[in-house]
């Protein structure tokens, strides 16, 4: 039955989705209803996809070739995915985006600790997961931001600090401020390229990275949305500077640690 | 080294009973002491008695035509003395045993003078109340030395004082009798008070303390509040494992959801797996207590924009009035936890939301207000509870637990939920939290 429903539910036009050599994405989920229907989908867009069931099957997968992505659940038999991570991360910095239950701050957290390189959270639809393996390949290809190189932990500008693996802005009052997840990717961008003038639609590019399409706010508003958390609202030197008509800049010195 | 108490309640009771009759008794062998108390001591009657002697040998020593004068210049302060040949006193120490003791003492200081005839009576005093001792010796010849003691016996008391000295060893008799009673019975009250703090899922110990049958009470007691809360964890346990384990079949529906080419069928199946995403979220956190979350210093105005801002992004019409920056001590991701539950009980009853966040002395307010039909006044205390499904109007919204585990999360965070008519005619929900954070230790 569900061979007819792949062949009815293949999209129009997937195959031109599909890039000139397709990335190798390795799905570990032990549930065999959702490890079937994601390798699927992600085959459906042009993916090279291979499932796993477990850890062992994972590095047997890993042993064979070459992989761009990992989607590992955190709730497996046997090694749970944080370990997992820990180890894949000891030898290798393939992507890895880590699948938790939705409320689980801890697994999150665990898992971005460990070098996971994004989280989504169960249960998720077509869209998220798509837009989520899209951004992260996208990066690993962002020459500006190189997946080999060592991810800051931690950015200090005019007293803030941004913890980038937890995604923590701490205020210089030393209070955590919250951020959605564009915002997070827009800072991040900024504070990258410090003193530098950024283009509306690279900045646009960066801060999209993440969330897809779940977000079509307009630089403008997401940048005015990070001003007001920053205090920047009233000043008259703000840490975000306008150059009008052209782009942003972060007007601030960054320590990077 | 401790006492060992009777096991008993009757034993204990009888114990009390006894100790009260035996205070009452001792009280008033000590009160009647006290109003004949004698004011001379041993070593005084000692003198008395050795004066009597040295007294007689005075007198037998003398003619008997110098024998009084003789015997008057012996005299003290408080002891005269004098000689006669035949004497008028008669001796009462046969009726009044106070004297009877009195010769015993005498004799037993001077024992020459145990063979000798000797008279003792009290006579009232010069002083008003007291009473002086008067006696004769009868010496060897037949004659009498005579002596009177000033002052012997204590004047009388007044008989209101004894009456009231009595009132007052009742009283104190009492008061012990009633705080044994007490520390009787206080094993007991503290089972009661055990047994009103058990509540919310939180059992209170009970000390296993008193006599048998509080001890008996106490251990059953305790047996069936373990009873009582193994019943509730296994059910709680259940709903849980019930909500995590749909996640998985969901999360299946969801992608399978996608495979349909039906555009229309696509969107109504995902907005009812969302739906039902959103009971097992409310589910859950009715369940989740947030312990395990410490409480740090955060911005609340950016975490309500945060979400304000992405129910915005994702389609509601949704709006936020309030500073840019509020810095509270809180649970950030438990916050956020009820305010999606508040944000989605709204969506799902109004089109517009408004939130409103605003600082009130040591407090911070969170109104999550929308335009949709509310709830009547007389419902609300019911739509706290969890599993009630209200009247059709509200019924949009399954089990209706949204509320229920808001209520109980701001509980938890020493804060208040407070229903009421919102600004924009539907129902509006006010978080009242304390600036300073949760109470430390138990929420």
């Amino acid at each position: 039955m569900s061979e007819t429903l792949s062949l009815e539910a293949q999209p129009v036009g997937a195959q031109s989705r599909a890039p000139a050599l397709a990335h190798h994405i390795v799905v570990v989920d032990d549930d065999t209803g959702v490890r079937t229907l994601l390798t699927r989908i992600l085959r459906e867009y042009g993916y090279e996809v291979s499932a796993a069931r477990d850890g062992a099957e994972l590095r047997s997968i890993m042993a064979m070739g070459r992989i761009d992505l990992i989607l590992l659940d955190i709730m497996l038999p046997g090694d749970n995915g944080i370990d997992l991570c820990r180890s894949i991360r000891e030898r290798s910095r393939v992507p890895i985006i880590m699948i938790s239950a939705r409320g689980q701050e801890s697994d999150r957290v665990a898992g971005l600790d460990v070098g996971a390189d994004d989280y989504i959270a169960k249960p998720f639809g077509r869209s998220e997961v798509l837009a989520r393996v899209r951004a992260v390949l996208r990066r690993m290809r962002d020459p500006h931001a190189p997946l080999d190189a060592p991810v800051p932990e931690c950015f200090e500008f005019a007293s803030w600090k941004y913890h980038a693996r937890r995604r923590e802005l701490i205020a210089p009052s030393g209070a955590e401020v919250d951020l959605t997840a564009a915002e997070q990717d827009l800072l991040l961008a900024l504070l990258r390229h410090p003193q530098r003038m950024i283009g509306r639609e690279r900045l646009l590019e960066l801060s999209r990275s993440r969330v897809g399409s779940s977000t079509d706010r307009s630089i403008d508003v997401l940048v005015s949305r990070l001003r007001r958390k920053l205090g920047d609202g009233r000043k008259i030197r703000p840490l975000i500077r306008t150059v009008r008509g052209v782009g942003y800049m972060l007007a601030a010195d960054v320590v990077v640690s | 080294m401790r006492v060992r108490l009777p096991g008993a309640m009757v034993g204990r009771i009888l114990l009390v009973l006894i100790c009260a009759v035996g205070l009452e008794l001792l009280g008033n062998l000590a009160l009647e002491r006290w109003q004949q108390r004698e004011l001379l001591s041993d070593q005084e009657i000692g003198q008395v008695a050795m004066k009597l002697t040295e007294a007689e040998a005075v007198a037998l020593a003398n003619h008997r035509r110098h024998r009084g004068e003789r015997l008057q210049l012996m005299s003290q302060d408080n002891l005269s003395l004098n000689w006669v040949p035949r004497t008028v006193i008669t001796d009462f120490g046969g009726s009044f045993e106070q004297l009877q003791e009195l010769r015993r003492r005498i004799v037993r200081s001077a024992p020459a003078l145990s063979s000798r005839e000797l008279r003792l009576t009290l006579m009232p005093s010069a002083e008003r109340g007291e009473r002086d001792l008067v006696g004769a010796l009868g010496i060897a010849d037949g004659s009498f030395i005579t002596f009177r003691l000033t002052p012997y016996l204590g004047a009388p008391p007044d008989p209101r004082l004894v009456i009231f000295l009595h009132l007052l060893l009742v009283a104190a008799v009492l008061a012990v009798a009633l705080a044994m009673v007490r520390t009787l019975v206080r094993p007991l009250s503290n089972l009661a008070e055990a047994a009103d703090r058990t509540s919310g899922g939180r059992a209170s110990p009970i000390a296993i303390e008193g006599p048998a049958e509080v001890r008996r009470v106490a251990t059953a007691f305790t047996a069936m509040q373990d009873r009582l809360f193994r019943a509730m964890d296994d059910q709680t346990q259940a709903l849980i494992a019930v909500s995590h384990d749909l996640r998985t079949p969901i999360q299946r529906l969801r992608l399978r959801a996608a495979l349909l080419r039906d555009e229309e069928a696509r969107a109504a199946m995902s907005a009812d797996l969302a739906e039902m995403e959103s009971f097992i979220d409310a589910t859950l956190s009715y369940f989740r207590d947030g312990e395990e979350e410490a409480a740090r210093l955060i911005d609340v105005a950016a975490l309500v924009v945060t979400l304000v801002d992405t129910a915005a992004d994702l389609g509601d019409d949704i709006a936020y009035r309030g500073p840019d920056q509020l810095l509270v001590t809180a649970r950030p991701v438990g916050i956020k936890r009820i305010l999606t539950n508040l944000i989605d009980n709204a969506r799902r009853h109004a089109r517009r939301i408004e939130m409103t966040l605003g600082a009130d002395g040591a407090d911070y307010v969170i109104d999550v207000d929308d335009d949709g039909p509310g709830i009547a006044p007389e419902r609300r205390a019911e739509a706290l509870l969890p599993f009630r499904q209200l009247d059709a109007a509200r019924a949009g919204g399954g089990a209706g637990i949204g509320l229920a585990a808001a209520n109980k999360a701001v509980m938890a965070m020493g804060g208040s939920l407070l229903l009421r008519d919102g600004p924009l005619g539907g129902l509006g929900v006010r978080l009242t939290l304390p600036r300073q954070g949760p109470p430390s230790g138990g929420p």
